[in-house]
Order: C-alpha cells, then structure tokens, then sequence
C-alpha cells in the first residue's frame, strides 16, 4: 500500500483500472472510495484512444484494519503481474477447484472428467505436496497432503561504518528493518490459484544500545577518538540518508622547514617573490648590521587516527646557511652580520644559502677629480659621469644625474636616474657571458656521456684489440674518439675557454675550473693521460654542477633603466626599461623586453634586437628616420602609434608599415605565421 | 704480426695490409706508406687480409690518411672485413674521411 493511501491506476476500461488498484491497495472493493479521473476512448483501430484513469482510495475506517499488511506491500506489488494471472476467475463446475479458508488450503476434485485444480506457491513459504517440495503449478487432488510452510521474515539491525581515507574520522549509520510473521491469505475458490500470503504479526527490530555501538567500533578497530553525542545521533537517526561522525582522530601538525630570514628584506619588500633583494634599489647594510638570520625548522605534532595508530607530522626540512665574502657567522653561528659597508644578497645553490656583502663605491661626480672607476662591487653616483669617462662594475651601477658620452658596463644592472648620450651602456655582463657559455657547457655534458659509452662498445668489437689500452690506460682510445667521431667536443671546449678569457667578467670560481680542467683534459693530447673512461662520467658530473650553478645564477636578469637615451648603445641581457620621454638614434639590444613607457614614450631612428616582448608608445617618425625593431618568433612587438617605413621583424618574418597606424601589434600565432593587428589612424599628421 | 704487400698499378700505389694494425705494427705500416707515396697520385689500402686493429692503429691510419690527403694524394680503403668496419663505423671514420674513401 502506498504511504498515502491511495492509488492512481489506468486500464483500458474503468473496470479493468479498479481492479488493478484494488490488487495494488490489497484491499477489498468495499474498503475505498473511487474516484474516476478519466473514463477512457475505445478509438478506431486504435487510433485516438485514450486510457481509463481512476483513483482509487481507502476508506478511513479500513486504513486501520489494514495497517498491518502496509510494510510488505511493496512485496505483493511486485507480485502484481503474476497475481493477475491468478485472479479468480468463473469457475468451472467441470473442473477442480482450490481455495484458502481460514490459513487451509481447500481442495475440491473435477465432478467428471475435467482438469484438477492447479496450485502455485507465492512468496516467502514452501509449498510441500505428498512430501514433495515445488515450485512450479502443480495440480492438485483431493487425496493429496498438502503442507504449506510459511517463511517469516526476521528483523534486521546493522551498522554501517565508514572510516576516512585518512582515518581521521568515522561515520556510523544504523539501519534498522522491523521483521513480520505471515498467514496464509483466505482466498475464493478459483481453478488456478496462487498461494499468498498476509502479515499475521509484525516483528521489531531489536533495540541498539550505546553499549553495542561501542562493542561494533571496538570490533571494528575503532578504538579513539569516540564521540558519545555522534552515537546518540546514530541511535535517533536510524535509516537516515548518510551517517554521523562517532569517533574523531587528531590531525598532526606538520613541522616547519628552516628558513633564512633577511632583515634587509623588511625594509624594502618591492618584490617578495624574488627573495633576493630588487636590483633596482640600493639597499645598504654597514657593519655589524645583522644580514641574515637563519631561523630553525620547527618539528610538528603527530596526531593519532580512530584506529588509534600515530599519524606522524611531516618532518620540516632544514637549509644550510654559508657565507661568502663580506660577512661573518655571530658566535652561535645562527646569524650573519656585515663586516664591510656595502650590499647585501644571496645565491642558493641546492638546499645552502649563500650570504654575501657587496662594496659598494660611493661617488659624488666622475670627472676628472676621480677619473675612471673600475670596481668589484657597487658603484653609486650622486651626480653625473662626464665626457669620456668610464665606469666598470661587478655589480650595479647607479647614476642620479646624466650620462655623457661614457662608457658604463655593470655585471648586473644600470639604472640611470636622467639622461644618456651619446654613451655606451651594458647590463648583466656576467649574466649575458653565462648565457652565451650554457649551450656549449650542456653539449658537453652530452658528448661527454656518449664518448664514454662508444669506448666501451669498442671494447667488446671482436677485431678491436685493447693490448694497448690494458698497458697504457684507456688514454689512447679516448684520444682516438676525439680525434674522429668526437672531434667536436674538443673545438666546442677551446670555444668555451676562449669565450672565458675574451670576457673581461668575473666568474665564478667553479666555472673557471671546470673550463679548464676540460681543456686540459680534452683538448690537444691532454686525453693521452686519461686512465679510465669513468674518468670522463667525473668531468661529466662536474659540468652538470657547473650547469646548474649558471642556471641559477642567470635566473634573475638585469637591466637598463634610464630616463631618455640618445645616440647610445644599450646592451642588456635582461630588461631595457625607457622611462622618460623616449629613445633616439640609438641602438637596443636586450635579452628581455624593451619597454619604452614615459611621455611621450618615443622611440625614432632606433634599432632594436630583443629576446622578448617590444612595448613602445610611438615607434618611428614623420620623417622616414631608418626604424626597426627585430624580436624572436615567441615574442611580440605592440606600439600605441607606429609611423610609416617602420621595418617590424617577428622570427623570420618581416612587415614593413606602410601608414599610420595606431593600436598596433605583431606576433606569430600558433600556425606559424605573422599576425599584424592595427587600426587605421585617419588622419596625417604633421 | 703485420706485412705490407706493395704492388703498383699506374699512377696508384696498392698497399695490401696482410696481419694486425695495432701498437706493435704501426711504425711499420707508416714506413710501407712513407716509401709508397713518392709521385702517385693515387693510394689504395686493401684490407682483406686485416683481422685486428687497436686504437693506436686507428690512429695511425687515421694521421697517414690525412697526410697524405695534404699532399693531394687520393686514398682509398678497400675491402674491409665486416669485424674490422664494425671499428671504423663506431669511430666515425665514415663520416670523418668521407663515405666514398671505402670502397
């Protein structure tokens, strides 16, 4: 029986609708109201018909009568269709009959020489005829013993335990089905009949109690953490839709890596995502200042999961604090202070942290009073450098006033408060020689590998004979290698070692050695001496430290900024940022972007080599002064306002404006080819 | 154990290496080529009869080779046996000296 009470069921006719409710209901005729909702269309041939519709409710009087049925409805439901074809039907004196009266099946024999009643066992009971179990229709007779045993249905209570992946919670679901005994259901004498069943008694399910809970989660390994107000709501919500939580762990607290911490830092957080200091500002510690603090890693707590096993912390990870130049460990060796005035940084390489103070040179003018400046360190100018002088630096370069027809090279950055003229500008020497030394180094590295693996596989060649190789070492047969198959890792070394000392940058220590225990090894008959071709997997292994130390170390880019520029060269291997009002006759080569952003933000009679993005304001001029700007396939080149007769190059392709435009970009797509987006200005100007 | 057999055919100069180029027969093999070489302009090595070759070997060939080149003497190597090729292809001498030098 539905909750509601009632039923709407279709039939092709009103008739054929009740009945079916009425099976459905498993109640009498006399116990409901009907109501038809439809009184359904024979159509013709089937076309336009319409189903009968009716709903078919039980009185209030009989609901209560049939309360007891109403939990195993459901089951007769599904029954519905096989009842159907059981339904008494008019009965045949000729033939045999069968019925229930008061929980006995009734048999009655055929008067003559018509079929005997047939029987077919329902659910939840065992049909036993003559001993003999069955389930199909089986035909019956007067004589035959016919037991029926009934199957009860047993009440059931479980408990459904989910436990978290991480184990740091339970959740507990008690679900609870009352049971029922049965009796055979009285039925009217039909030829044909199918044994059903009716609800004699209904059976709870038996009670749960806290106690039970506890035993379950104990059985069940869950032991801590237990929550009494969880269970009693697992115990008021049965059947609910999902569980409550009935035991709860501890989640641990991880540990926190060791870090070091820079107090320069505080003072000039400009860029927090580059834990070295911004190049662009001059940060300065004296001496004694403290530079670096390293602060300890901190263990976490375990926390413990319901089953009642520690769940560890994660162990925090420590970092070694070094020290390079310009400073000194305080007694505990837990800080850093500076010994010189200067400034200060760091370089990671793996998990150690490298502290260094940098000199820095402080100078009003330089002019003739001063002369040239050569310094590994900082240079800081207050005022302007003049006519024909120079200025070298291992690190940045700065200058509040003008520059004039000078020559200012920076290991890292330059940044020039006012104007540049006629000068010769570049930034990120050291940074822009690691750049031009990596490919070769990487080469090397490979070819390094598979020279090893070559000579090996001569070794095992049939015709080869090592006689030589077991008196003289493996000397002669990498020598051999070299001098063919391998004969360009010794010309890339000597390229990699003549590119060193052609540069007049310092490097580091490591790089200079690893160079040149390559070329003493690899080049001319160094190999000679080479006893064994493992040999070659430590130089190897030395070249790839050597890598990743310049990797590191040409991460962060330097830069030109400077405010106006004129008849200049620029040379950067990062940025060149023109801040001012613009850029003239003058020639740009940057390994990042070209930026020229003031007011008006102009860039005439300038040629431009980038690595990355071109953003100018206004590019070229009325005047048909020769403009170009060239960039990599990967990178763009946009101008607010670009002049005719400017010549854009993209990768390999090249655009030659041929008007006024404004909004202006050039890039490649992803099918390779140039894209030029501009709009037409509409007017001339003059 | 190495023998160079020299005959001449023309204006070409055939060395015919019969044993093993390795430590012990190098200086010999550059002898036979130092009193081969006067006025030809063509060289040919034959190597059918070479079994074994060590990297001094090599190395020697490879130096006679490139010497003789610089005296615009033509070279050829012929007949090498599969083993012996196996050497001269993992060192790259095909692709060093040119793959028309094998014949």
């Amino acid at each position: 029986m539905s909750v509601e009470g009632f039923v709407i069921t279709e039939g092709n006719t009103v008739q054929e609708a009740v009945s079916k409710a009425l099976r459905m209901l498993q109640v009498k005729k006399e116990q409901t109201t009907i109501e038809i909702i439809s009184e359904g269309k024979q159509g013709f041939l089937g076309v336009g018909s319409r189903l009968a519709k009716v709903k078919v409710s039980i009185k209030e009087d009989a609901k209560a009568e049939l309360e007891l049925t109403d939990i195993l409805v459901d089951l007769h439901i599904r029954d519905e269709s096989l009842a159907a074809q059981y339904s008494p039907k008019v009965t045949d004196k000729m033939t045999g009959v069968a019925a229930v009266v008061n929980g006995k099946v009734v048999v009655t024999d055929p008067s003559d020489l018509g079929s005997y009643a047939i029987l077919k066992p329902g659910r939840n009971m065992r049909l036993i005829i003559n001993g003999q179990e069955t389930v199909e229709e089986t035909p019956v007779s007067e004589g035959d013993m016919i037991q029926v045993e009934l199957v009860d249905e047993k009440p059931v209570s479980s408990l459904e335990l989910t436990v978290a992946d991480n184990k740091l919670e339970a959740l507990l679901r008690l679900v609870s089905q009352p049971g029922a005994t049965y009796r055979l259901m009285d039925q009217a004498e039909t030829n044909k009949l199918l044994l059903q069943i009716e609800v004699a008694e209904i059976i709870e399910s038996p009670p749960v109690t806290v106690e039970d809970v506890i035993r379950f989660l104990q059985e069940k390994n869950v032991v801590k953490g237990i929550l009494n107000a969880g269970i009693q709501q697992v115990l008021e919500n049965q059947n609910g839709k999902e569980g409550f939580p009935v035991a709860r762990g501890l989640k641990p607290e991880d540990g926190i890596d060791a870090y070091i911490r820079l107090p320069f830092l505080d003072d000039a957080k400009e860029d927090e995502e580059e834990p070295l200091f911004n190049h662009h500002q001059m940060v300065s510690v004296s001496p004694g200042e403290v530079v670096a603090i390293k602060v300890p890693k901190q263990i976490g707590r375990d926390g413990w999961a319901v089953t009642g096993e520690p769940i560890p912390a994660a162990l925090p990870k420590d970092c070694e604090m070094c020290i390079k130049s310009g400073c000194e460990f305080t007694g505990d060796g837990e800080m850093v202070v500076a010994t010189i005035a200067g400034r200060p940084g760091t370089a990671n390489i793996g998990n150690k942290t490298f502290v260094h103070v940098d000199p820095v040179y402080e100078v009003k003018d330089v002019d003739q009073t001063i002369g040239n400046i050569k310094f590994a360190g900082d240079v800081l100018v207050r005022g302007s450098v003049r006519d024909g002088y120079k200025i070298e630096a291992d690190g940045n370069i700065e200058v509040f006033g003008d520059v004039t027809r000078a020559a200012i090279t920076a290991g890292a950055s330059v940044t020039i408060h006012q104007q540049a003229l006629g000068s010769i500008i570049t930034a990120g020497g050291r940074a822009a020689l690691y750049s031009s030394i990596l490919p070769g180094l990487k080469e090397t590295g490979e070819m390094l590998n598979n020279v090893r693996a070559v000579a090996e596989q001569l070794k095992s060649v049939p015709a080869f004979k090592t006689s030589d190789l077991r008196a003289k070492g493996d000397g002669p047969l990498i020598q051999l290698l070299l001098d063919s198959k391998f004969n360009v890792l010794p010309q890339t070394v000597s390229e990699l070692s003549e590119t060193m000392l052609g540069s007049k940058q310092t490097v580091h220590e490591q790089v200079l050695d690893c160079v040149n225990l390559l070329q003493k090894d690899l080049c001319g008959l160094g190999s000679v001496n080479i006893e064994s071709v493992d040999y070659l997997q430590r130089l190897k292994e030395c070249v790839d430290l050597v890598v990743g130390l310049i990797n590191d170390s040409i991460r962060k880019e330097d830069c030109i900024k400077v405010k106006y520029v004129q008849n200049c060269t620029l040379q950067s291997s990062g940025d060149v940022i023109i801040e001012g009002q613009g850029c003239y006759i003058s020639t740009v080569t940057a390994g990042g972007e070209v930026i020229v952003s003031g007011n008006p933000g102009v860039a005439r009679g300038v040629k431009v080599v980038s690595n990355g993005n071109v953003t100018v304001k206004e590019l070229g001029s009325d005047f048909d002064t020769q403009t170009s700007v060239a960039v990599n396939c990967n990178s763009k080149v946009s101008a607010g306002l670009i002049h005719p007769n400017v010549t854009v190059k993209v990768g390999g392709d090249k655009f030659r404006v041929d008007n006024l435009y404004k909004n202006f970009d050039a890039y490649i797509n992803y099918e390779g080819q140039l894209v030029v987006d501009k709009l037409l200005t509409g007017e001339k100007r003059q | 154990m190495l023998d160079v057999q020299v005959s001449t055919d023309g204006k070409n100069k055939i060395l015919r290496l019969v044993g093993e180029l390795d430590i012990a027969t190098v200086d010999r093999f550059k002898k036979s080529v130092d009193e081969a070489r006067e006025d030809v302009s063509g060289m040919i090595l034959d190597m059918a009869k070479l079994g074994f070759v060590d990297s001094t070997g090599v190395g020697g060939l490879l130096n006679v080779v490139k010497s003789l080149r610089k005296d615009s003497v033509e070279v050829k190597v012929c007949n090498v046996s599969a083993e012996v090729y196996e050497v001269f292809d993992l060192l790259g001498l095909p692709m060093l000296l040119g793959k028309e030098i094998f014949e």
